[in-house]
């Protein structure tokens, strides 16, 4: 439990400190709208299925883990 | 009935792909649509600037010619192709003291759809249909021809609603049916943009309930079975430079009720001085709960002098059941003509057996509620993933040749040291409108 504590504390002082660091205006954000920086979605969505039934660690991306299929993975 | 239901849906791109170009003529989109009907000539005389009452009241009366506000921004279709070979010693399709077979093929039709209410309201639906060839009980087929093929549909909605320029919220929802499982999904989600969106910090949370038939290895049904999960994930995205992006992501999940697969088996050999055949088939058992937790990294690096992207993923996990997980990732995407670009990924995934992996066990369990299980997805192994895919993006092709829509093509080939290989062939379709 204080291990997890500590992580949320670290992530979080490190997101402050950082996002201070640089502002990147709309108008200069043109290679990160490129195609190859977005992901995509439905391929992702084909890994994921395979990854999360065929191997025991799944969820930290922001998608629940575990449930929504019939494997105990 | 499957060949009609992948016809559908790429039917359904095929209309996509052709249908908007008359359609996109009278909608009731702003901006560039506009203009385009009126485009301005050298002798027009620039209009009077408008006052602001009327700039309102002209935005009103656009908006209310626009339909009601309902409008797709973006369709994507793919179908996903899997061929997976290999042995577990779960699976009783081989001998009754060895590995049995896992082989299966599984085709999956996806549709993305980003359903824009308002301003401030969008909806991103996601379809998924999935149909396995010897379900994923291969195993239990090789006793009761009950699963040749097991098919499942999935609806999840995410509805966001941007309340300011900083702060969004929505949630989550859907469900997902297949033969012996119902699972429905709910969870809020709040967005927080921050710095010019230069930093975007997302909390959210998700309940998932199923319900599910009690199948066991001897092929029977006795009954039905539940479990919950929730799970909360923290995530923090943040732009570096101009050319680079960094996210990081904590998840945290719960699970409790039925966390076994009821048709997964466990060799059992007899015990000594007892007159129990030699060896039989006993089914695997989990512990009520389970909680796990992951830790994943993202940075994405684009060279604009060789029109390349570099992307890296760093993933950690651990759970009660004494599974510590590493995963990482390289992909890189190269362009070789402005609207033409390839991506090669490499994928790498090591893992221990969990606390209760046994390949075998000798005698009946001591407790119905021992754990075990050998299943071959909780043992000890490596995983190599080699990928490869083509994007086209018609955005950004000659005049001739340009339009709103992109193709992909890709192919994975995913191996693991306990003898299982799966290949997925993926084919996608995305038109923005």
């Amino acid at each position: 439990m204080l291990t997890r504590a500590l992580t949320g504390l670290v992530v979080l002082v490190l997101a402050v400190t950082a996002s201070g660091c640089v502002v990147v205006p709309q108008n200069r954000r043109r290679y990160l709208a490129d195609p190859t920086m977005n992901p995509d979605i439905l391929e992702d969505k084909a890994r994921d299925k395979l990854h999360t039934s065929r191997e025991a660690a799944s969820g930290g991306n922001g998608q629940p883990a575990g449930g929504g299929c019939g494997c105990g993975n | 009935m499957f060949a009609a239901l992948i016809a559908f849906a790429w039917a359904s791109a095929a209309f996509a792909m052709f249908a908007p170009r008359a359609a996109r003529a009278d909608d009731g989109a702003l901006g560039p649509r506009v203009a385009a009907s009126n485009p301005p000539t050298a002798t027009d005389a620039p209009p009077p600037l408008p006052s602001q009452e009327n700039a309102t009241a002209d935005l009103d009366a656009l908006r209310e010619d626009d339909g009601g506000g309902f409008r797709v921004e973006r369709v994507d279709f793919a179908t996903a192709f899997f061929y997976q070979s290999g042995h577990g010693l779960q699976s009783q399709a081989g001998p009754i003291d060895g590995r049995g077979s896992e082989r299966a093929w599984i085709i999956e039709p996806m549709a993305l759809m980003r359903l824009r209410q308002s301003d401030e309201v969008v909806h991103d639906i996601v379809f998924t249909a999935d149909i396995v060839s010897a379900a994923s009980p291969d195993s239990l087929d090789a006793v009761a021809h009950a699963s040749e093929y097991n098919e499942s549909f999935t609806g999840e909605v995410t509805t966001t609603i941007q309340t300011s320029k900083e702060f969004s919220f929505g949630a989550r929802y859907g469900a997902h049916a297949e033969e012996p499982l119902r699972s429905v999904t709910a969870g809020p989600i709040l967005t927080f943009h921050l710095f010019d969106d230069n930093t975007v910090f997302t909390a959210s949370a998700t309940v998932i309930a199923d319900g599910f038939d009690d199948l066991r290895i001897d092929g029977h049904d006795r009954g039905f079975l539940s479990r919950t999960t929730f799970s909360g994930n923290f995530a923090w995205s943040q732009i570096l430079s101009a050319t680079t992006l960094f996210s990081l992501s904590l998840g945290v999940t719960e699970q409790w009720g039925t966390l076994q697969q009821t048709w997964n088996s466990v060799i059992q050999y007899r015990a000594p001085n007892t007159d129990a055949p030699s060896v039989i088939r006993t089914g695997e058992k989990f512990p009520v709960t389970r909680n796990r937790n992951a830790l994943e990294a993202h940075l994405a690096q684009h060279i604009p002098a060789t029109h390349t992207t570099v992307k890296g993923r760093y993933r950690f996990y651990f759970d009660e059941n004494d599974v510590m997980a590493h995963t990482t990732e390289v992909e890189v995407d190269q362009y070789i003509v402005p609207w033409l670009f390839l991506t090669a990924r490499y994928r790498f995934h090591v893992q221990p057996a969990n606390d209760f992996w046994v390949p075998y066990i000798v005698g009946p369990p001591k407790t119905a509620e021992e754990p075990r299980t050998s299943d071959s997805d909780l043992e000890a192994f490596t995983a190599r993933e080699l990928g490869f895919k083509l994007n086209l993006v018609r955005e950004k092709a000659p005049a001739a040749f340009r339009d709103a829509d992109s193709f992909t093509l890709g192919f994975t080939h995913y191996f693991r040291s306990n003898d299982l290989t799966v290949d997925m062939v993926i084919a996608g379709y995305g038109r923005s409108f």
